[in-house]
């Protein structure tokens, strides 16, 4: 499976996977960096409007 | 504190794409049921050109995934997004532009894929001027969005807006990408790359297709309406964060993996498996994360309809986010491709996860609109429990013909030879499976019809409330010190746009670019010769047919293949391809290779009705051919576009063009009224039928050993 991708010019493989891994590394850190309040407070973002219909559950 | 401003949400904008997806599902859904059946009776037809398979299968894509789905994306965005940021939708012009619009394309794909007009691109199928269309209601959508985005009171973007958003700008970008094509007349065009670059950037477009308009605009609506319902907050947005940058990233990259097998180069297929299966750990981490929501709200999820819909849909989505990952491994890949078991992958997807998802915000949405209580609550189970087993019926049959045709095709004897060597002994042993797929098929139309009736009636039992009061503080933007990098992207959109933008291209680019611009990927082979001006005839008839949504023109490098119909196929074969129809499905044998095959009289009988030739066939007849004369009267257009695109026609060939394809078409002619009783041969030779057999006898004939 990976002989192709490795094999002489097969840059596109080794870089799709650096890109991609550096990424997910930026993605983590960004989401650990914030602070648990804030994440509270976008996760109840949807909560926190009137209910119109007539079976408030 | 900021001043509190009160102001209006626009429900009637939500309630007429929710009318409109109810509606157009319910067609879909018909119509997918009516192909269904003709697959099992294939008399259904009647011979009428419009009503023939191929032509009405495109619409029962197109229908279900952009009318049925598309217009239950906007009313799902244009609910939440406004009481997400808590304003109206920016501009009332554009939210009719962008309905109205779309309205169109519909009844334009209702009107032109029956006859025929199509540029075979599968779900891309709408000719150009339509395409022009959509490009104008999807500009309209997302400048709408951005629009709201900036004049909002909440100064931070919900994670189901950066779905929104991402859905927006891919589809855009995948939409121009995937239709550059030259017009040769209103309604006919080719498109600017050939063979197998085209069909890169053909299931490059597929997949995100699948990627950008059935799943994240979904993910976005599972964040808004499943804490909705639940009323309680997802459960991990931490996750949900990392859910969207790597799933959006990941996604663009995985497109080849519908070409595994086939002449593209091998580092782009690895490419493409490789992401795939990666792929299945941001999908999981958003179907776990659906599903945890629910934790300690189970008893719920028994009473509730909304939830037991929602809870199915999310774990569709995880069954066929697992699914399609697995099926990107080359021996996986190598048994189910171009069999049934791909349908049957597919419609996990869309009955499962976008249509139970629809319907649970549906369910959900209507007493919210029209401020009055679901009108019944045991329909609506009713409509869950059919609907599960329709998709169950739909899915197990299909599962197991797609396993046994898989088998048949590929068994040998003792001997070494093909144990099912006719097509047709393979075709007979999954019948039954079919028409346990259309009784599947019925049930779930039959449970969404009892869905619209259920929420027409609980409109009808309330009133709409058109512009439902809300009030929220002012937005003042006051930058925090220290404020981190993501939480300044949370709160702006043209960067989070940029970021998102640039995370999706860099899939695409590279896997495109070297394709594009490398001569080299496309081995030349001298042989291959353009099409004559009768075989060019004869290929947009076939594309007219839509003969591509049952026959496949890519012979595999396997054994079984290559002993069944012939040489395997070469890249450099397709290169005057435009379009490529390597097809997706092979309900009928490859036809790469069939050139020269049978003479022209049994094309002649074949197509005139299958069952001539073979008494189990299911393949429809195509009387039209033998009546309609080929009108040749764009022929010199197609031929000038074509050499502009790359095809090696001499200058001046346009003038000779005519009477080189009287010469050929005489020739087929002669050879079928020297057989055929009561064929006047002048008569025939100006007819469809001739054009189309010129095409399948050239077929794979230009390496072919003799
Ligand atoms: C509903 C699916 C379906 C559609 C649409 C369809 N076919 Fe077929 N085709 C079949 C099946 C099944 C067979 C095998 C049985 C037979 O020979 O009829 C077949 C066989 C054939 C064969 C014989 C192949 C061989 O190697 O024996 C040719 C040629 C062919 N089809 C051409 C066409 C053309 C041209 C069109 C479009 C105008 C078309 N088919 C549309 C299902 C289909």
């Amino acid at each position: 499976m990976f002989k192709g991708m490795f094999n002489g010019s097969n840059w596109a493989g080794i870089v799709s996977l650096l890109i991609f891994f550096s990424v997910f590394v930026i993605a983590m850190v960004m989401v650990f960096m914030k602070k648990k309040s804030d994440i509270d407070y976008l996760s109840h973002l949807p909560l926190d409007d009137e209910d119109t219909s007539e079976n408030k559950n | 504190m900021a001043q509190i401003e009160k102001f209006e949400y626009d429900n009637t904008i939500v309630r007429n794409f929710a009318v409109a997806s109810i509606i157009f599902g319910v067609v879909a859904l018909s119509v997918g049921l009516w192909i269904a059946l003709e697959l099992v009776f294939p008399g259904l037809n009647g011979g009428i050109s419009w009503n023939s398979f191929g032509r009405i299968r495109p619409l029962h894509t197109n229908a279900a995934i952009f009318a049925f789905v598309g217009n239950a994306i906007f009313a799902g965005v244009y609910y939440s997004t406004q009481r997400l940021l808590k304003a109206r939708m920016f501009s009332p012009i554009l939210s009719q532009i962008h309905f109205w619009g779309w309205q169109l394309v519909i009844l334009g794909a209702a009107i032109t894929l029956p006859l025929g007009l199509t540029s075979s691109h599968e779900y891309a199928e709408l000719e150009w001027p339509i395409d022009l269309l959509i490009t104008i209601a999807w500009v309209a959508f997302g400048a709408n969005m951005v629009g709201t985005m900036i004049k909002r009171r909440e100064s931070h973007f919900y994670v189901a807006i950066w779905f929104y958003i991402s859905t927006f700008i891919t589809v855009a970008v995948l939409h121009i990408g995937n239709n550059l094509e030259v017009p040769v007349t209103f309604w006919k065009s080719y498109p600017v790359f050939a063979g197998i670059q085209d069909a890169l950037l053909q299931w490059w477009y597929g997949h995100n297709a699948v990627a950008f308009f059935l799943t994240t605009p979904y993910l976005g609506l599972m964040y808004y309406y499943l804490p909705k319902a639940a009323n309680r907050p997802v459960y991990s947005y931490r996750l949900s964060i990392i859910h969207f940058w790597t799933l959006i990233f990941l996604y663009i990259w995985a497109g080849p993996h519908h070409l595994l097998y086939s002449a593209l180069p091998d580092w782009t297929q690895s490419l493409g498996t490789v992401f795939s299966i990666m792929l299945i750990a941001p999908s999981w981490g958003g179907m776990l994360n659906g599903l945890l929501t629910l934790r300690g709200a189970w008893d719920r999820v028994r009473e509730d309809p909304i939830l037991k819909f929602m809870v199915v849909a999310v774990t569709a989505y995880g069954m066929s986010t697992f699914e399609g990952p697995m099926l990107s491994i080359k021996s996986v890949n190598a048994i189910a491709h171009f069999t049934d078991w791909i349908p049957a992958h597919v419609h996990i997807g869309t009955l499962g996860w976008n249509g139970f998802m629809t319907f649970g915000m549906f369910y959900w949405m209507f007493p919210r609109l029209f401020g009055t209580r679901l009108y019944s609550k045991k329909l609506a189970n009713v409509h869950f429990w059919i609907g599960t087993l329709g998709i169950l019926f739909w899915v197990v049959p299909m599962y197991f013909a797609g396993w046994t045709q898989s088998m048949m095709w590929k068994e040998f004897t003792p001997e070494g030879t093909l144990k099912y060597g006719n097509f047709v002994t393979t075709l007979q042993s999954i019948k039954p499976m079919l028409a346990l797929r259309a009784f599947g098929g019925s049930l779930y139309l039959t449970g969404a019809l009892i869905g619209f009736y259920n929420l027409m009636k609980t409109a009808l039992q309330g009133k709409l409330i058109k512009n439902e009061a809300a009030q929220a503080p002012a937005l003042e933007i006051h930058p925090e010190p220290n404020e981190t990098f993501h939480r300044k992207l949370e709160r702006k959109p043209v960067p989070l746009l940029i970021w998102a933008t640039v995370a999706i291209l860099i899939g695409g680019a590279v896997e495109f670019f070297p394709m594009t611009f490398m001569k080299s990927s496309v081995p030349k082979i001298d042989s291959v010769k353009p099409y004559t001006a009768l075989e060019l005839q004869g290929r947009d008839i076939y594309i007219r047919e839509g003969c591509v949504s049952c026959h496949s023109q890519l012979v595999r490098p396997f054994r079984s293949e290559t002993e069944r119909y012939g040489e395997y196929s070469k890249a450099g074969e397709y290169i005057y391809d435009r379009p490529f129809l390597w097809g997706s499905k092979r309900t009928g044998p490859d036809l790469h290779r069939v050139g020269g095959k049978y003479n022209d009289v049994w094309h002649y009988n074949h197509m005139l009705n299958p069952k001539n030739t073979e008494s189990e066939s299911i393949m429809p007849r195509y009387p039209w051919l033998f009546k309609n004369d080929l009108d040749n009267s764009s022929l010199a257009a197609k031929i000038g576009v074509l050499r502009k695109l790359g095809t090696k026609y001499p200058e001046g060939y346009e003038a000779k063009a005519l009477a080189e394809l009287d010469a050929q078409a005489t020739k087929v002619a002669k050879n079928i009224a020297a057989t055929v009783k009561d064929v006047n041969p002048d008569n025939l030779k100006k007819k469809e039928i001739v054009a189309l057999i010129a095409y399948l006898q050239r077929l794979g004939t230009d390496i072919k050993a003799k």
